[in-house]
């Protein structure tokens, strides 16, 4: 983990990529875990559907597809200079636009407001702190500055357009190459089109910001008239990897051209980290420098918008629901590991990996089971081959109940009938579905009113986020109850206010939507009950709604899991499988190393004791149980020595009451086992337990000792 | 300071004394001998600087009537309370106060004046307490126009010049009058330093021009033209007295020396001989001239190349600008092939930076061995010959002596002669064996000057050289002023200090141009005062000059350190120096310092501020790291040696007088 | 005949009036450079570098662009002037420093066009940066085109215009160089050669470098470069401090114009607001360009009042002196505020200006704290903590502080008695305690078991462990080899805020760290954690 590596997110899966290239993108991280999938790693194998994993692979695609474009977290996957537009359902840019505006607003007056009788003209410096939290946020920034703004209507005269140049800390290894990059990078656009072949020793050198001051003359002079002559932003990306003398030298030089050079910096502080600047450079530096600090926004609240947006939203439909163990995992993480969006997108990616994991999610979607028509998906079904699937199917669709056998048939008594019956739950788990959310939208509006009102306790000790999940295991009856409650005691016009408010929430919903009828109806008689009400009777309309609310809450927000079904649309409390994401990889090799029967696959082993006899052991194991017992350095001829005792018992174990052989097949045996040592050795090497020393050419290094037996 | 202690015992004890005192004062902090002597007695209560201001002002404005000023009632408490002998010191200087005038224009009756200011210094050293003596320098050294005295004094020093309605012009100036409050407001609140005084300066002189009247009866055009020809005496080395021939006839070193010089040259050029020598002799004692007098002195006029070790570091670089010298001295191109650079990528001119196209090696032989064969003889000057002895295998020196060795006279080649210049004696062991056997082992000595008297006739020539354009009275009247200058015992005294530490004359000329740079139109003339103060700032400037008026937090700082210093602790942190600073604070104000009933506390400071101070500090080298700062150290735990030593620290707290901060370094002894 | 002493007198005017206090410098380099100056000048000025280095640049250039010709002819001694001043920061390399010199002093101007070219020096295709010999040849080559006639002399070159004149003229050639101390860091083969360039090049040229440092500090082994001719300047005294401020007050002198902060009007008052600014701020800092700085920022709020109260006028009234007064006592207070938010910059003047709330300074050091607090991740605050202990706890008290087990933790109590003794007793030296010294480094392995002590302590109710890790502690020991942790504290010192001693490619042996936190960051985070650090910390106190 060298410092220089260009993202320190932790997120990056280790899992998923065996062959170390960080720079894989989704596709071929999943085209890899695919084989990895389709080969060895099929969990429910007895009951599963022939080929079923295939089908729900792509399944799984497309509902992973729909959740994340719907999130369209663009910035993941790709680079930072890539240019991308702004959208407005962009959740997270949407979260990020205000400060972007900002902050191209400040590079614009970089140089107008500037306060009169200072000493000296100061260099405008703007940190962006926390700008590693989302990588597309800088990318934002450059990509509003190039593109000419139409939207800054406000600024009544037209902004100075703005070149560009990024410097990143592999560029930088001392002040020359800094300063040739800081150069080169505006240089190299000729500023009136034709560009000048310079002589390399008789021009200016090219690290040379006096070159940059002959150019930039040339750029302003063929500007034509009104438009004020444009700026030349500096961004450092990684502030922090920076050399501090170079960044010093470069400081001041470039401080001592302005402001013949309208030269702007943009300083990227990957951590939230604002005093960063202070505490790292001396004062004869800043006074050169006028910095502006901005933030990007980060931490649960981000998290929370994600979340709401995508699973509890009416408008959004996902075709997989996130169930309260995964939701609870995503916050503990979040708070715990990396408060990142990359990191909760992983998190959820997973989940919905590991859902279609389950043989039934296959109709997710349809009943088609991957097939084009109704009638292939029949006769599929009802392939022998699948008859494992089949009775799963319909053990799980039918209660016991109803399978009980003093009933008279079966509820369904054809493959046909059973996969309707399936439509038929779906349709149900949806319509459920989108009324449990907007109960609980309706119940969220109603804390945030009361919130609003100034009632500090209808915060009901918790945060939306465990709110949600709370109510997703249908735990949200105390809450509701107290808001009801609080409902009850309110006056007659913050009754008004709360029954408007709900109704402009209602408004702003898509209003075909047959579920909100009840509330409005609901929301229609408190109303005009309250029209003639007088202030007599006015609590009683308050107390007459906050019912109808009780009611109304007890009714949808219900537990998921009591649908029929539920395990094809919703993960339910399946945990997360952390281990995908956060493993110990060190750990679990050397402990694989040591009980190899534990991670072997089952057929290969029978009984399982706590520690098998060494003769049983593949040899890497065998000569990791050796390494485990020598020194710190390992004379490897011992090692081979004692590791050909092992074979040989194993040998003597195997071939019971067969023959010696031949001196011939003893040279051959030995040779055998020389190789089995040399490649068992290659292995630890490969695993990386293995250090060369140059000092002893015969002896080798431990690299792992504190080992729990 | 050793060496200058020997010095001043064989002098008389008075002004030597103080000069060494004024010396060492500017060697610590440019302090003003007038504030250096009130620190001297610790106990007398600092005044601040802006009451100073007030207190001093009246005293220098009326100083030539020689009234009892408040500032001698004041310093009498002062010296009372110290248990001096007040009236005497405070006689003897109020004596001085308007003792200048007289000695600055009439140099003839200075000799009456001179005795009893002489007998009163003795008294005074005597009296255990010298520090007094600078202060009595100071009022020498103070320019301001004072009118009234000046008819008897030009009419003295040249009875033609100026007619007597000038002075009345004078007189009236409005902005004599009008001026001198701030440049003495300013002065004082600096502590009446030397150096600061100078600042009225200008004034005179714009005054000069703008009413077209100059100080002292000539236009100041007199004194510049006088200043630049002693400037141009002092840079270039014409006036080396000491080339001339001793009093007892034998001629000089260097006079031999540009002898022997001439007749090498004569012998390689007309009958081409090849020759080789070294130049050894001291810094400044002109090796170089003498080489060029040579060479000047010559009838035909050989190829000269100039080498320096200095600049040529290595062989090739020598090789190369070699041949560009002989390509330009003699039609013919050396060029080297090297790769046409033109055609290059631009990173390999970036590249080109630190690799310069040299030749390769092989062309050394092939370059110097064509040296005889050249239409005229050759002459090659090696500058820091020693330097050219650390070249690889000394490929270099080795063609050369090689050449100058074998080329035999007559045989049609003209002469090669390789002259090295060096300061180091024992150069000749730095040649390898081969090198060493091809040299010829003539080596010529030049030396410096001989005597005190050498440089005093340095010091005399140079001061009086002619100014053009000449103005016959103005170079009279400062003839006899120099005359006077260099009579002075005192200025012997200083020059003999300075003489027994160096004998380079270019610290004389340096001393001697920084006298002559600081005359100014309203005080033209050189006196013993300016020239210790040229002396001090010139042989050791001070490191920390600005000790004296430190800012608040930096003393703290500076404090801080020395309690560091006392508990032991060799090299310190910030985080350390703000320990013990807020600490400090803390305990001064549970428990304030009494002063006269009022209780005063040290004033807090924000670690942010401080910290911008101790960088101040370790940008101008007061604080000095300790070791190259290892990668990844917060700046606050760098360890840090303070440069100053313990005295400059009390000198500067005292001077600063705050009380409080006065106790907190007291409690570290 | 005196004209062109005339000349200088009204330069040496013009030039202290934008630089006040400096007037004896100034004479003295005028003097200088007019007439012989030394070959090498050494101008040590620990304070106002800037200034001075400025100062001489605007007076060498305006003393070059004085025309010699237009002078009596009588006097043959008047120099034609070429000065180039160079930052030695700027010039990071030999050959930026060489083509930065001669172009400055030929005043040629690289055109994009003609493929920005540098000065030429007559020919083309010569080469005058490669190596310290070609410099010198262009300092050779240069001198003698500007002293005789205009043999390739190009329209940039405007200012020899009289040939006749140039001729007869000396032509002096000032070589100002700003920052000296750096070139013994970036140019050390240059440093010997600079003192002596007149006597390398046989050119009438002289170097004069500015600096804060002593000579000493650069000056050469073995007496190889000559010694300068030294002017030290002094920190402005407090009078000047006040000249130098109030003649940056930015006014337009427009007195008809209706009343703004910067009114001419109010320049007399400007005066007055100074001198109570400096009574409070100069003790702090001697530096004008920071005084200037504080004033400019506080000025605004402080005329605000006054503003206000003459708003509607068209054209000001003066202000009556019992509003001064007050106005100035009302201030006072927050003139030290404002010093301590802005002379470490921790706020810029124009925010300070746009805000002028006083309490808003010291505070937003914690708001800095908080910051940091709240953007970082529950794990990352405690590999925070453990970083900090182990940094400033010595590793032979970790047994006391963080075992286990009941009867260690009363063996730690009594240790906290026991450990003051060895400070007392003993000639050596007192140690410094470690919070001041400085966190000492310390092995991963060491911090990851402090680590554990922690989250097993103080971390684990808030945890959802899932089951399969039954016995103590097996959870936690699983926790700290996991891919996040690792991956926080890289993260952690990709912030500096843990920082990384031992070289990231050294294989062998556990990786050394160091706290990059501060006491007070150390605390909060405790007190964020409820982690009693007051107990853990060795020193505590």
């Amino acid at each position: 983990m060298s410092l220089a590596h260009d993202d320190v997110d932790a997120t990056q899966p280790v899992v998923y990529i065996p062959c170390g290239d960080e720079t894989s993108t989704e596709d071929d991280a999943e085209n890899d875990t695919d084989e990895i999938l389709a080969e060895e790693y099929s969990p429910f194998r007895e009951r599963d559907l022939p080929g079923g994993y295939v089908t729900r692979f792509d399944l799984y695609r497309a509902a992973w597809k729909k959740c994340f474009d719907r999130m369209e977290v663009r910035s993941i996957f790709r680079s930072l200079g890539a240019r991308v537009e702004t959208r407005v359902q962009h959740i997270v840019s949407a979260l990020h636009a205000p400060l972007v505006d900002e902050i191209v607003r400040s590079v614009h007056r970089a140089y107008d407001d500037i306060l009169p009788g200072l000493p000296r003209v100061e260099l405008p410096v703007i940190a962006i702190s926390g700008s590693s939290t989302s990588k597309g946020f800088l990318a934002d920034v450059a990509s509003r500055l190039e593109t000419n703004h139409a939207e800054d209507a406000e600024d009544d005269d037209p902004p100075p357009g703005s070149h560009i140049t990024h410097l990143y800390p592999s560029d930088c290894p001392n002040i020359m190459s800094t300063m040739k990059a800081l150069v080169t990078g505006f240089v190299n656009h000729p500023p009136n089109g034709k560009d000048v072949q310079r002589k390399p020793v008789t021009s200016l050198a090219s690290y040379d910001i006096e070159l940059l001051k002959v150019w930039y003359g040339v750029l302003r002079d063929s500007a034509e008239g009104p438009e004020p002559p444009p700026q030349l932003v500096v961004f450092l990306h990684d502030f922090e990897q920076f050399d501090e003398s170079v960044v010093q030298d470069m400081f001041y030089i470039c401080s001592s051209y302005v402001p013949q050079l309208p030269l702007i910096v943009v300083v990227a502080l990957s951590s939230l980290f604002p005093s960063f600047l202070h505490t790292t450079y001396p004062q004869s530096i800043l006074s050169l420098l006028r910095v502006d600090t901005f933030t990007v926004p980060s931490g649960p609240t981000l998290l929370e918008r994600v979340i709401a947006e995508t699973f509890f939203d009416l408008r959004f439909e996902p075709d997989v629901m996130v169930g309260p163990a995964a939701l609870d995992y995503l916050t503990d993480f979040f708070c715990r590991h990396a408060s990142s969006v990359e990191g909760a997108l992983l998190i959820l990616q997973l989940t919905h990996f590991k859902h279609f994991d389950e043989p039934l999610t296959v109709f997710v979607h349809d009943e088609l089971l991957g097939t084009s028509s109704a009638e292939l998906a029949t006769e599929k079904l009802s392939d022998p081959k699948g008859i494992a699937f089949l009775t799963s199917l319909v053990s799980w669709s039918f209660g016991h109940q109803e399978l009980a056998p003093n009933q008279v048939g079966w509820p369904v008594n054809d493959v046909a009938g059973l996969l309707a019956s399936i439509a038929k739950a779906r349709a149900d788990f949806r319509y459920r579905l989108r009324r449990f959310k907007l109960a609980f939208g309706v119940l969220l509006r109603v804390r945030k009113v009361i919130l609003n009102l100034g009632y500090r306790t209808a915060e009901v000790d918790k945060t939306p986020l465990e709110m949600m999940s709370a109510s997703l295991r249908g735990g949200l009856a105390r809450e509701g109850k107290y808001l009801v409650m609080m409902t009850k005691k309110l006056s007659v016009e913050k009754t008004q206010i709360l029954l408007q408010d709900l109704q402009s929430f209602l408004d702003e919903l898509p209003g075909h939507m047959d579920e909100t009828q009840e509330v409005r109806q609901g929301l229609a008689a408190s109303a005009e009950l309250l029209e003639g009400a007088e202030g007599a009777i006015s609590t009683g309309v308050a107390d007459e709604f906050g019912d109808w609310l009780a009611g109304y809450f007890q009714e949808h927000i219900i537990n998921l899991e009591d649908l029929r079904l539920w395990e094809i649309w919703y993960t339910g409390p399946t945990p997360f499988p952390s281990d995908m994401l956060n493993p110990a990889p060190r750990a679990s090799v050397v402990s694989a190393l040591l009980q190899p029967q534990s991670f072997l696959p089952a057929s290969h082993n029978d009984a399982t004791p706590e520690r098998l006899p060494i003769w049983k052991l593949p040899d890497a194991s065998i000569l990791f149980r050796r390494y485990l017992e020598a020194g710190r350095m390992i004379n490897v001829y011992d090692w081979y020595d004692s590791f050909s005792q092992a074979v040989e018992s194993q040998r003597s174990h195997l071939s019971r009451g067969g023959g010696e052989g031949s001196g011939a097949d003893e040279e051959e045996w030995k040779m055998h086992v020389q190789a089995r040592f040399m490649r068992a050795l290659h292995t630890l090497d490969l695993i990386g337990l293995i250090k060369h020393t140059g000092r002893k050419a015969d002896h080798v290094m431990r690299t792992v000792f504190d080992i729990p037996e | 300071m050793p060496a200058k202690r020997k010095a001043t015992t064989s002098q008389t004890l008075d002004e030597p004394d103080a000069t060494r005192r004024r010396t060492r004062s500017n060697a610590a902090n440019l302090s003003s001998p007038s504030r250096e002597s009130q620190l001297k007695d610790p106990n007398a209560s600092q005044p601040p600087s802006s009451t100073n201001v007030r207190r001093r002002v009246p005293n220098r404005s009326t100083r030539s009537v020689p009234s009892p000023s408040p500032t001698r009632k004041e310093r009498e408490k002062l010296l009372t309370r110290s248990q001096d002998k007040a009236p005497l010191v405070v006689h003897s200087e109020t004596s001085h106060a308007d003792f200048p005038g007289d000695q600055e224009d009439a140099h003839s009756d200075d000799e009456l004046l001179l005795s009893p200011n002489k007998k009163k210094k003795r008294q005074e050293t005597t009296s255990l307490k010298p520090s007094q003596l600078p202060r009595v320098y100071v009022e020498i050294v103070s320019p301001a126009p004072r009118p009234s005295k000046r008819p008897p004094a030009k009419t003295r020093a040249d009875p033609s010049s100026p007619t007597p309605t000038r002075p009345k012009v004078a007189q009236r100036a409005p902005p004599s009058s009008s001026r001198s409050p701030t440049p003495l407001k300013k002065t004082t609140a600096n502590r009446m330093s030397p150096k600061l005084l100078g600042q009225s300066a200008p004034r005179g002189t714009q005054s000069s021009t703008t009413q077209n009247f100059p100080g002292y009866g000539y236009s100041p055009w007199c004194l510049y033209a006088q200043k630049r020809s002693i400037f141009h005496a002092l840079n270039d080395p014409k006036t080396a007295v000491f080339d001339q021939e001793h009093e007892n006839g034998a001629p000089s070193a260097n006079a031999i020396v540009l002898e022997q010089l001439k007749t090498l040259f004569t012998g390689t050029l007309e009958r081409g001989e090849g020759n080789s020598c070294l130049l050894i002799g001291p810094r400044g004692s002109g090796k170089s001239r003498l080489l060029d007098e040579a060479l000047a002195s010559l009838h035909s006029q050989p190829i000269i190349i100039r080498l320096s070790g200095h600049v040529q570091h290595n062989d090739r670089l020598a090789l190369r600008e070699i041949a560009r010298q002989l390509s330009t001295q003699t039609g013919r191109s050396f060029d080297i092939e090297v790769t046409d650079t033109d055609d290059e990528s631009q990173r390999a001119a970036d590249a080109s930076d630190h690799a310069v196209p040299l030749p390769p090696p092989t062309y050394l032989p092939t370059l110097i061995s064509a040296l005889p064969t050249l239409a005229r003889p050759t002459v090659l000057i090696l500058e820091a010959f020693d330097l050219f002895a650390i070249h690889g295998r000394q490929a270099l020196l080795y063609c050369l002596l090689d050449t100058a060795q074998s080329c035999r006279a007559g045989k049609g080649s003209k002469g090669v002669a390789v002259i090295g210049v060096t300061t180091r004696v024992d150069t000749i062991n730095l040649l390898e064996k081969r090198v060493k056997s091809r040299f010829s082992g003539r080596m010529l000595r030049t030396a410096g000057p001989g005597t005190l008297d050498d440089w005093m006739s340095i010091a005399r020539n140079a001061l009086t050289a002619k100014p053009s354009p000449s103005n016959e009275e103005w170079e009279v009247w400062w003839a006899a002023a120099v005359e006077k200058f260099l009579d002075d015992r005192s200025v012997r005294a200083a020059l003999s200090d300075t003489y027994d530490l160096t004998k380079d004359v270019r610290i004389l000329n340096r001393i001697l141009m920084d006298l002559a740079l600081n005359l100014s139109p309203t005080s033209p003339l050189p006196n013993a005062s300016r020239l210790s103060d040229a002396i001090a700032s010139q042989r050791f400037p001070a490191p920390f000059p600005f000790l004296s008026d430190i800012s608040y937090p930096a003393a703290c700082l500076l404090i801080a350190s020395v309690h560091a210093d006392t508990a032991g602790h060799e090299s310190i942190t910030f985080e350390m120096l703000h320990d013990s600073f807020q600490k400090q604070v803390r305990t001064s104000q549970s428990a304030p310092v009494q002063i006269g009933g009022s209780s005063i506390g040290m004033v807090r400071c924000s670690k942010e501020v401080l910290m911008t101070a101790f960088e101040q500090l370790i940008a101008t080298k007061v604080f000095v790291a300790v070791t190259p700062i290892p990668a990844g150290t917060m700046k606050q735990f760098v360890r840090y040696k303070c440069m100053v030593e313990k005295e400059g620290i009390r000198q500067m707290v005292s001077a600063m007088g705050q009380t409080n901060l006065n106790q907190w370094l007291k409690r570290s002894q | 005949m005196a004209s062109y002493l005339e000349q200088l007198e009204y330069l040496t005017k013009e030039i202290s009036d934008s630089f006040p206090g400096n007037d004896f410098l100034i004479s003295q380099l005028i003097t200088l450079v007019t007439t012989c100056p030394p070959t090498f000048t050494y101008v040590h000025d620990p304070y106002t570098t800037g200034v001075t280095a400025s100062l001489v640049n605007a007076l060498i250039s305006s003393l070059s662009a004085v025309d010699a010709k237009s002078f009596v002819p009588e006097d043959d001694a008047i120099p034609t002037i070429a000065s180039a001043q160079v930052n030695a920061v700027a010039c990071f390399t030999a050959r930026l420093f060489y083509d930065t010199t001669l172009n400055r002093l030929a005043k040629w101007h690289p055109l994009w066009d003609d493929g920005c070219e540098n000065w030429p020096g007559g020919f083309t295709g010569v080469r005058y940066n490669d190596s310290l010999d070609g410099f010198l040849h262009g300092l050779r080559v240069l001198h003698a085109q500007l002293s005789d006639d205009e043999a390739g002399r190009t329209p940039q070159r405007s200012r020899l215009k009289v040939k006749a004149q140039v001729r007869k003229n000396t032509v002096k050639m000032v070589l100002i160089i700003e920052r000296a101390e750096r070139i013994k860091d970036s140019l050390p083969e240059l440093l010997v050669p600079l003192t002596r360039l007149a006597e390398l090049s046989k050119v009438d040229i002289h170097t004069i470098l500015i600096s804060q440092s002593p000579w000493e500090e650069l000056k050469p082994l073995m007496g190889a470069a000559v010694d300068p001719f030294h002017l030290s300047v002094r920190p402005p005294s407090q009078e000047d401090t006040r000249r130098i401020l109030v003649s940056r007050f930015p006014t337009d002198g427009d007195i008809s114009a209706a009343p703004h902060a910067y009114h001419p009007a109010l320049l007399q008052f400007y005066a007055q607001y100074v001198d109570a600014l400096c009574s409070i701020c100069a003790p702090f800092t001697r530096d004008p360009h920071e005084l200037s700085y504080v004033a400019a920022a506080q000025w605004p709020s402080f005329v605000a009042p006054v503003l206000d109260a003459q708003r509607d006028a068209n054209q000001f009234h003066p202000i009556p002196e019992d509003v001064r007064m007050r106005l100035l006592r009302v201030f006072l207070p927050s003139f030290t505020a404002a010093l301590e938010a802005l002379l470490p910059r921790r706020m810029h003047a124009r925010t300070w200006s746009q805000t002028p709330d006083v309490t808003d300074g010291p505070a937003s050091d914690e708001k800095g704290v908080e910051m940091t607090i709240s953007s970082l991740s529950t794990l990352q605050k405690y590999i925070l903590l453990a970083a900090f202990l182990a940094s400033s706890n010595p590793p032979r008290t970790d047994m006391r502080m963080f075992a286990r087990s009941r009867e260690t933790r009363s063996r730690r109590r009594r240790g906290g008695g026991t450990r003051k003794a060895p400070q007392r007793s003993g000639s050596t030296p007192a140690k410094v305690p470690q919070r001041l010294a400085g966190p000492a480094s310390f092995p991963l392995d060491r911090m990851s078991a402090i680590l554990a002590v922690l989250l097993e302590e103080y971390d684990l109710e808030s945890r959802v462990i899932s089951k399969e890790f039954t016995q103590l502690g097996e959870y936690t020991e699983m926790e700290l080899v996991r891919v996040h942790t690792s991956g926080a504290i890289t993260e952690l010192s990709a912030a500096h805020l843990l920082l990384r001693v031992s070289p990231p490619d050294r294989l062998d042996g556990p990786p050394m760290y160091k706290c990059g936190i501060s006491y007070d960051v150390a605390l909060a985070l405790g007190r964020d954690l409820r982690v009693p650090m007051l107990d853990l910390i060795w020193e505590a106190g």
